[in-house]
């Protein structure tokens, strides 16, 4: 390699989604000159997987769920290999190597391998007909085949399975949602949530099975057939399995890169190599509220750890904490869930009110301290925004402030922002 | 130099105009409610403010939108959402730190897009507490510094007062 060549940094990110894109984006911001080489699996340019449902529900068409324009790579001066696998990182050697035997140097790496959908591990899940939902071409054939299934069952009932349920009902299909545990959202959100969000969901017609594990399933005519435990089965069309998922850490598994459920990194994203660096779905980052390394799943964690990432790749200096937030319109009901929001014990620490019949349900949790450190926005979310920055700051509300705001009697603007922050001095 | 909105509380009479005349310029109706504008009332203190997007350098909105569907206008200086991309999915509102970013009934994300360069609620503003004027470039970080400061400085005005 001449001098030249050797002078021009070379950084190499593995994934081509939110914190790929992020990243990439914040390399250039501060350096023009460096090297970018882009690998992805999948052979496109980048898309959301956050609009995945919407595209289901005919929303939005496929060119909608691009979050780039064809010129990107050429814009921010990137060398793509996609549709292109990596198989093995070699630190030590600075390579990344790919399915296709070609080896990729880099000065610093990013892995953004994001995440994959949880197995079930059981007997017939690969019958067709049987789909999980993450990317583009799972939406692809879902959308595909439920143009003729009548009867659908999700299984499943966290975020995915509640947004593919919403993407597929309609007034001509039946809808059957089994749920393992005895409510909704159960890794998120505590029963009252649950309650208002199930009363929102039978009224769209869709029916809610709970304690309900699948057994397996098999084909009966042109139908499947999800038997039960508890001996029972259902027939369908179509089955949509929404169980969480798995970072893809595969490819750094044989290596000296730390890795716990996901890639382990510090609030510079940077993973125990000083060279390498982790973001999105696969990396397991430090909370802000916990002060340990957290996996959070979603676009919005994607983004901030991408362009984290990808400032320090630049010889930036920027740090991230995860929170844990998200936001979702299940038939017009609207969830914010923030930080700790799923402490349910009455005894708890908590300010809320609850308003079945108006659909509201507004609580704030509070930590041993006092300290503002989660919350849950049903039906009245406008302030969600100022609430998270709320949390991150861990503020001290007053008493009487704290029931204004879950009293839906305030719904906090700027200037609360502002007030209430200055009542704790940073 | 970019122009920006500026709010001036001390002149803020919580009229509430600027969300009738935004409300109607943006849907057609006088309903404060879809008003990208919102005037901010502390009676107890009384104190009034109207505000609205603080047109943030990086913004929060633009980072997170998983439909790429927010845009930054550099001429006017203004973050603008492109209605036909927005899917309604809400990232945007627990992004925004201000909550000045909301989903209309249509599941459409709205935001102050300073009408172009002609904000319709500086023409209407009976007390002149709602400006459209040139600031330095860090406009985000200076609009809100500024912002903080005034809020601190109203408070400890009317300490002083009692």
């Amino acid at each position: 390699m001449n001098q030249l060549s050797k002078q021009k940094k070379v950084n190499v990110i593995i994934g081509n989604s939110a914190a790929g894109v992020s990243a990439i984006k914040a390399i250039r911001k501060y350096d023009s000159q460096c090297s970018i080489i882009l690998i992805s699996k999948e052979d496109c340019i980048a898309y959301s997987p956050v609009l995945t449902t919407y595209y289901i529900a005919q929303q939005i068409d496929k060119s909608g769920m691009f979050i780039v324009n064809d010129s990107f790579f050429k814009d921010y001066n990137v060398t793509p290999y996609l549709g292109t696998k990596a198989v093995e990182v070699d630190p030590d050697a600075g390579l990344v190597k790919l399915e296709n035997g070609k080896n990729i140097e880099f000065d610093n790496l990013l892995i953004a391998t994001g995440s994959s959908p949880k197995r079930l591990g059981l007997e017939g899940e690969d019958l067709p007909g049987i789909y999980t939902l993450k990317s583009m071409s799972d939406a692809e054939r879902i959308l595909k085949h439920s143009a003729h299934a009548k009867d659908i069952v999700v299984i499943g009932g966290g975020l995915i399975s509640l947004q593919a349920t919403k993407a597929l009902n309609r007034a001509d299909r039946n809808l059957t949602m089994l749920i393992s545990s005895n409510q909704l959202l159960s890794r998120n959100v505590d029963e009252k949530c649950s309650s208002l969000l199930e009363d929102t969901i039978k009224r769209a017609g869709v029916s809610i099975l709970y304690k309900k594990n699948v057994k397996g399933f098999c084909r009966k005519g042109n139908r499947l057939m999800v038997g039960l435990d508890s001996d029972e089965s259902l027939d369908a069309d179509m089955i949509v399995i929404g169980k969480g998922v798995n970072p893809n850490i595969d490819l750094v598994q044989n290596s000296q890169i730390a890795t716990n459920r996901g890639i382990v990194v510090d609030e510079s994203m940077r993973t125990n190599l000083p060279n390498i660096y982790a973001a999105g779905d696969v990396a397991e980052g430090p909370n802000i509220l916990s002060g340990k390394n957290a996996i959070v799943a979603n676009w919005i964690n994607a983004c901030e750890q991408g362009i984290t990432a990808g400032t320090n790749m630049a010889g930036g200096s920027l740090t991230y904490h995860n929170l844990g937030e998200n936001v979702t319109n299940i038939f017009g009901l609207i969830i914010a869930v923030l930080g700790n929001s799923k402490s349910a014990d009455e005894t708890d620490n908590n300010s809320s009110n609850f308003d079945f019949n108006k659909g509201i349900y507004r609580k704030l949790h509070f930590n041993e301290k006092d300290e503002l450190d989660g919350a849950i926005l049903v039906g009245q979310a406008l302030d969600a925004g100022i609430i998270s920055s709320l949390i991150r700051k861990r503020v001290k509300v007053p008493t009487v402030l704290r029931e204004q705001i879950v009293c839906n009697a305030k719904i906090l603007s700027a200037w609360d922002y502002i007030r209430i922050s200055s009542y704790e001095p940073q | 130099m970019v122009k920006a909105l500026t709010f001036d509380p001390k002149k803020c009479v919580a009229c509430k105009t600027c969300e009738i005349v935004c409300s109607l310029v943006k849907t057609g109706r006088c309903n404060p409610s879809q008003s990208r504008m919102d005037v901010v009332t502390f009676d107890e203190e009384g104190f009034y403010s109207p505000t609205a997007c603080f047109q943030c350098k990086e913004a929060w909105c633009v980072k997170v939108c998983p439909a790429s569907a927010i845009h930054i206008d550099e001429e006017i200086g203004a973050r603008v959402v492109d209605e036909a991309k927005c899917v309604g999915c809400r990232m945007c509102t627990i992004a925004c730190p201000f909550g000045n970013i909301f989903v209309s009934p249509e599941g459409k994300a709205k935001k102050c897009d300073l009408c172009d360069g002609d904000p319709n609620c500086v023409k209407f503003c009976p007390t002149q507490a709602i400006k459209y004027e040139s600031v330095d470039s860090s406009i985000g970080n200076k609009k809100y510094r500024t912002f903080k400061e005034v809020m601190l400085a109203s408070q400890s005005d009317s300490e002083s007062e009692l």
